[in-house]
């Protein structure tokens, strides 16, 4: 079928049409380019020192809230700063080299990318109703009389703790529905370059 | 120092000259690949930036043209995996009016089947349009096959298909 196409006028055609020509880019090109590439790098810094917040936060617990409550919480830090370090490394670090890929290599890396987010935004979501959970848990020893949890952590946790979590578990929802759909586009697009190879 | 800077500033000059003798082929891509202005203007600075960090590279490559295609051409793939706007989108206004503004009225019937050709060309799917833009430029195979970082057969089994697929999208436009 395709050999009967007259490719080389098609072609001819192509090349001879009139497209407004691109003029080379400018100081301001690369300025607003390197503008974006330095948010980008922002964004990573910002991320670890969440991380480091995280990290720091999760030793703090530990060695001033002895006991399986510390320890509980401390893990969840814990991992959560793990998590944000591993995420940002491998998703805001790379600034690639776009001549050492091949389309199909780049389309596999951004899907890997996109689904490494995705696991991440669902195990921070998951840290989000669990800091709630704890929430819950303190105010029920307190009134089982099974421990007594001093009033300013139950008023911390109640008061500031659980709101700022369900408020980023909401968001975070959105943010894994949007992951869901470019995941969904991303996993199309690798089929294609797949079919083709 | 001054000759790391030398050499920078020549590599970028190298850049700049190779992107002038290719520009046409670099807008037809980028204007096959977008047809949002905006979104284009911002697809390019990616290609600027992406070729500009490329540089040195691109200056001691054995083949400049193909080491400038794969550049454009990933950077156009990423684009289109971040934006997802793969979806075939209609001529902007802009170029559209541009082209047939030009147009002697007696070139309008080829001016329409550029358009076709156009739409037909962003209606292909991402692979496949990679290939017939590149081929449609006259690269010949191995060229491609060392733009796309694929074999020789690869480039000319998935080149039938393209082809295939475009005539199939021309028809189907008429």
């Amino acid at each position: 079928m395709a050999d009967n196409f007259d490719f080389a006028a098609l072609a001819k055609s192509w090349q001879q049409q009139p497209v407004t020509e691109e003029t080379p880019p400018g100081a301001d090109d690369l300025a607003q380019a390197s503008q974006r590439q330095r948010e980008q790098k922002w964004l990573m810094y910002s991320e670890w020192l969440g991380a480091v917040i995280m990290a720091g936060s999760a030793l703090w617990l530990l060695f001033n809230l002895p006991g399986w409550l510390g320890g509980l919480s401390a893990l969840f830090l814990a991992f959560g700063a793990l998590g944000a370090a591993y995420v940002s490394w491998h998703i805001h670090r790379p600034i690639l080299a776009y001549d050492n890929w091949s389309s199909s290599g780049l389309v596999k890396f951004r899907r890997q990318a996109c689904q490494l987010s995705l696991r991440y935004y669902r195990y921070t979501q998951l840290s989000c109703v669990a800091l709630v959970l704890f929430t819950l848990i303190l105010w029920l020893l307190q009134l089982t009389q099974l421990d007594n949890i001093p009033l300013v952590m139950r008023w911390f946790y109640s008061l500031l703790v659980s709101p700022l979590c369900l408020f980023a578990s909401y968001r975070l929802q959105l943010k894994i529905r949007q992951k869901t759909a470019e995941l969904a586009q991303l996993d199309s697009l690798a089929q294609d370059f797949q079919h083709a190879e | 120092m001054s000759t790391g800077v030398n050499g920078a500033q020549s590599a970028i000059d190298f850049v700049l000259q190779l992107w002038q003798q290719h520009q046409g082929a670099i807008s037809r891509t980028l204007l096959a690949s977008e047809a949002d202005p905006a979104a284009r203007q911002d697809l390019k600075q990616d290609v600027f930036l992406a070729l500009h960090q490329a540089a040195e590279r691109l200056q001691v490559a054995e083949l400049p043209r193909a080491y400038l295609f794969r550049i454009v051409h990933n950077v156009t793939v990423d684009h289109i995996a971040r934006a997802q706007r793969h979806k075939w989108q209609p001529l902007d206004d802009e170029v559209q009016q541009n082209m047939l503004d030009e147009c002697p009225s007696e070139q309008l019937g080829e001016q329409q089947q550029s358009l076709q050709l156009m739409r037909a060309v962003r209606r292909l799917s991402p692979a496949n349009r990679q290939v017939i833009l590149l081929a449609m430029e006259d690269l010949p195979a191995p060229e491609i096959a060392d733009i796309l970082q694929i074999s020789h057969g690869a480039v000319r089994v998935r080149l039938n298909r393209a082809k295939t697929e475009l005539m199939e999208l021309m028809q189907d436009g008429r």
